[in-house]
């Protein structure tokens, strides 16, 4: 008895000391922990991942890929920070692998650190001279930074080591749109759509409050430009060919922005309509309602359109703010567009950039000189415009 | 023989319209370019057809031509005689009837297209020129007209990008160069501007407009003594245009030649028995005026500075209050009201405001 009793101890201690290894010998499911790809349910991946991540039987190796990959995933679901602290773990688990560089560097641009970006990028290509992604970092970096020869050619260089890169294509676009090259740009999507590339479709980007494929965008950048450059046939053409192939509310809105551009108004209120039924919350869409509110001078309506958009938090207020002041000037409303008139300048600045041309060519402000107190000459400007019918 | 007389037949016609085409091109179509709208002058043939004074011109007869060829040139100098005598309708009628010979005619295709550039009537315009472009997509005037339409878009890059195209082909081309030139103004490039300028100049014969237009090139560079003598020698062309007057006026002031820029401004707002010399908006009356006053400040003459500076605020209406309310409360006079009216207060701070530079100097700037 006392050998079998022996015969037991000895098993189970066996069996106590053998489970763990069992366990790390049990294979991981990567199934579901994937950087999101457009459309994916981006929070499965992340819990995916992070299930993987409280294994304590983790290698190196498989530690740092979940925590790029969970980093990816938050970085896509917008949580930015949370995305920063895997990456910066990956690069103390693997300080030599330029990947977790390259992420952690698109992370530091889209919290809009730019040096620390930069820094991030050249370090992975220290590690790797041929890294096309860090060089797309490097150029887009540059391109914000008004840079634009340094954005060439790190752009060119991404999509010469990368030809199937749709990002980085896609970002060579931006470039050639923002110094005015509408032609090359123009060619630059042409070539970006030809490709046989599944990043089309698989890649996407945030774009005015709503995640977008690179196909999709691409298109609408296409026939945007058409409209910029005149050719109005061709514009509607390729608005009416992304309304049928990919219905939503980005092809109908932006199909019903053409057709506010062009005064026709029932068109374009036809397809807001139309893109609000795919997509009820996406504030862009309730601005340019009330804009073709505005413009046909239904304003009680135009006022709703707006304060729906600024309940939405839309990524440029100082438009809705301005359009609703408007209105309601219109209305002799008076004090309540005095209001929003200075809420749109406050709470938007790209909206004051763009609105203190207009300022200043009526003469209500002066270009900002040294010393002086900018933000009062702001308040009498706007509060001078709001007094004159003529400011808009 | 029987072959040969409608030959003859059809030489003379045509010597008789080219030749009749060759004195309309004299005597009315000098100012035209060739490309972009239409534009309307008042001509001696319209003179003399309207008062009935003098010689009128008589309207082109309609030949029955044999030849397709032929009686599209006919109806095309009949449009021209029209558009000379500003009857757009009839030379719409006479280009359509000329379309109708023959369609692809690039001729009648390009004035039918800047016949609805005249009229604002941007999509035919665009529709005529698009085919303009199949029959002849080289053609300097069908692509400095197509570039004109995108202007009008707008789309100035494409533009820009075409006139280029024209010019690069064309050097010569006057319109092109004119429009890059004002386009390149527009967008801030004004040393190019002023190279397309002095082509323009330098390679046709002296033209007010052209004059004018590069004085304001010299201005946005910095050499107002060069604006100054371009707009001497418009005067000289055209000495009965008040705005050349002002222009130069402002240039004088730019070269700190206050005493004949007050000539030129004294000149611009004369009046004769109570009655302005030369008839214009409240609006750019009120401009004139705060520029003279601006003008009286520098040569310390405060009281005359007042003077013009009370009455452009009165003829500028609200807005020109306003501008002058808003910089009055930038430059020391932060508890005048600012509400657009008009007040004691308002002329009491504008007057005290001349005794202090820098704020007469934010005061001329606003208004």
């Amino acid at each position: 008895m006392r050998s079998i009793g022996r015969h037991i101890a000895i098993s189970a201690l066996l069996a106590t000391a053998l489970a763990p290894m069992a366990r790390s010998a049990a294979a991981i499911d990567w199934t579901g922990c994937a950087v999101p790809i457009f459309g994916a349910d981006k929070h499965a991946a992340i819990a995916a991942c992070t299930s993987i991540l409280d294994r304590s039987d983790l290698n190196d190796a498989d530690r740092v890929r979940a925590l790029l990959t969970r980093g990816r995933a938050l970085h896509r679901d917008l949580n930015i920070d949370a995305a920063i602290r895997d990456f910066d773990e990956a690069i103390k688990l693997a300080p030599k692998d330029p990947e977790p560089l390259v992420r952690r560097a698109s992370a530091a641009f889209y919290k809009e650190d730019y040096a620390a970006a930069s820094d991030l990028a050249k370090q992975a290509l220290s590690l790797d001279a041929k890294n096309s992604e860090a060089f797309d970092t490097l150029g887009t970096v540059a391109l914000v930074t008004h840079d634009y020869a340094a954005a060439k050619f790190d752009y060119d260089t991404a999509v010469e080591l990368d030809p199937g890169s749709v990002v980085a294509r896609f970002h060579r676009f931006e470039l050639l749109m923002n110094v005015g090259a509408q032609r090359e740009s123009m060619k630059e999507l042409d070539d970006l759509l030809a490709l046989n590339s599944d990043g089309l479709d698989k890649e996407f980007t945030e774009f005015r409050g709503k995640q977008v494929s690179y196909r999709t965008l691409a298109r609408l950048e296409r026939a945007t430009m058409f409209e910029a450059m005149g050719r109005f046939e061709e514009s509607i053409k390729a608005l009416d060919d992304l309304v049928r192939t990919d219905p939503g509310a980005i092809s109908y809105g932006w199909r019903g922005w053409y057709y506010y551009n062009r005064s026709r108004f029932d068109l374009a209120m036809a397809d807001i309509d139309k893109a609000l039924s795919y997509d009820p919350n996406l504030a862009v869409l309730y601005n340019l309602k009330g804009q073709v509110y505005l413009y046909t001078k239904q304003y009680e309506r135009a006022i709703a359109s707006f304060t729906r958009s600024l309940e939405l938090r839309i990524d440029t207020p100082g438009s809705s703010y301005w359009s609703r002041a408007l209105a309601l000037r219109a209305l002799h409303r008076t004090d309540e567009a005095e209001k929003d008139a200075q809420a749109a300048v406050t709470a938007d600045c790209c909206f004051l950039v763009r609105k203190s041309k207009t300022l200043i060519k009526l003469g209500y402000l002066q270009p900002a000189i040294a010393n002086s107190d900018v933000p009062s000459a702001v308040h009498d400007a706007v509060h001078a415009c709001m007094l004159d019918e003529r400011c808009w | 023989m029987k072959r040969f007389y409608p030959l003859i037949g059809g030489a003379i016609l045509t010597l008789m319209a080219s030749s009749y085409s060759m004195a309309i091109d004299v005597t009315m179509r000098q100012s035209d370019l060739g490309a972009g709208p239409l534009v309307a002058h008042v001509t001696g043939c319209l003179m003399a057809n309207r008062s009935h004074r003098g010689t009128p011109c008589p309207e082109p007869q309609v030949l029955k031509a044999p030849d397709n060829a032929q009686r599209v040139a006919n109806r095309l100098d009949r449009a021209w005689f029209f558009i000379d005598m500003q009857d757009f309708d009839k030379a719409r009628a006479e280009t359509e009837l000329a379309l109708g010979i023959a369609p692809n005619d690039l001729k009648a295709r390009l004035l039918s297209a800047r016949l609805s550039l005249t009229l604002a009537d941007l999509p035919r315009a665009e529709s005529d020129l698009a085919l303009a472009r199949k029959i002849a997509p080289d053609d300097p005037d069908v692509r400095a007209t197509y570039a004109w339409l995108l202007l009008s878009k707008p789309a100035e890059l494409e533009a820009l990008r075409e006139f280029e195209a024209v010019i690069a082909k064309h050097p010569h081309h006057r319109f092109a160069r004119e429009q890059r030139a004002a386009l390149l103004m527009r967008l801030g490039h004004y040393s190019a501007a002023l190279e397309d300028f002095n082509f323009v100049v330098d390679d046709n014969p002296p033209n007010a407009n052209s004059l004018e237009r590069r004085s304001e090139a010299f201005l946005a560079v910095g050499k107002p003594q060069s604006a100054v003598a371009d707009l001497s020698a418009a005067i000289k062309l055209e000495p009965s245009r008040f705005d050349l007057l002002t222009a130069r006026a402002d240039a004088y002031a730019r070269a700190d030649l206050g005493e004949l820029a007050l000539r030129d401004y004294d000149a611009v707002l004369a009046t004769t028995g109570g009655s302005p010399l030369y008839v214009m908006f409240d609006n750019d009356r009120a401009k004139i005026l705060a520029k003279r006053a601006f003008t009286y400040v520098r040569l310390r003459r405060f009281d005359n500075a007042a003077g013009d500076m009370v009455t452009a605020i009165s003829l500028g209406g609200t807005p020109a209050i306003l501008r002058a309310q808003v910089m009055l409360r930038r430059h020391g006079f932060s508890d005048l009201p600012l509400d657009g009216h008009d007040s004691p207060a308002l002329r009491k701070a504008l007057a005290a405001c001349f005794g202090l530079d820098a704020c007469f100097q934010g005061i001329m700037r606003a208004i």
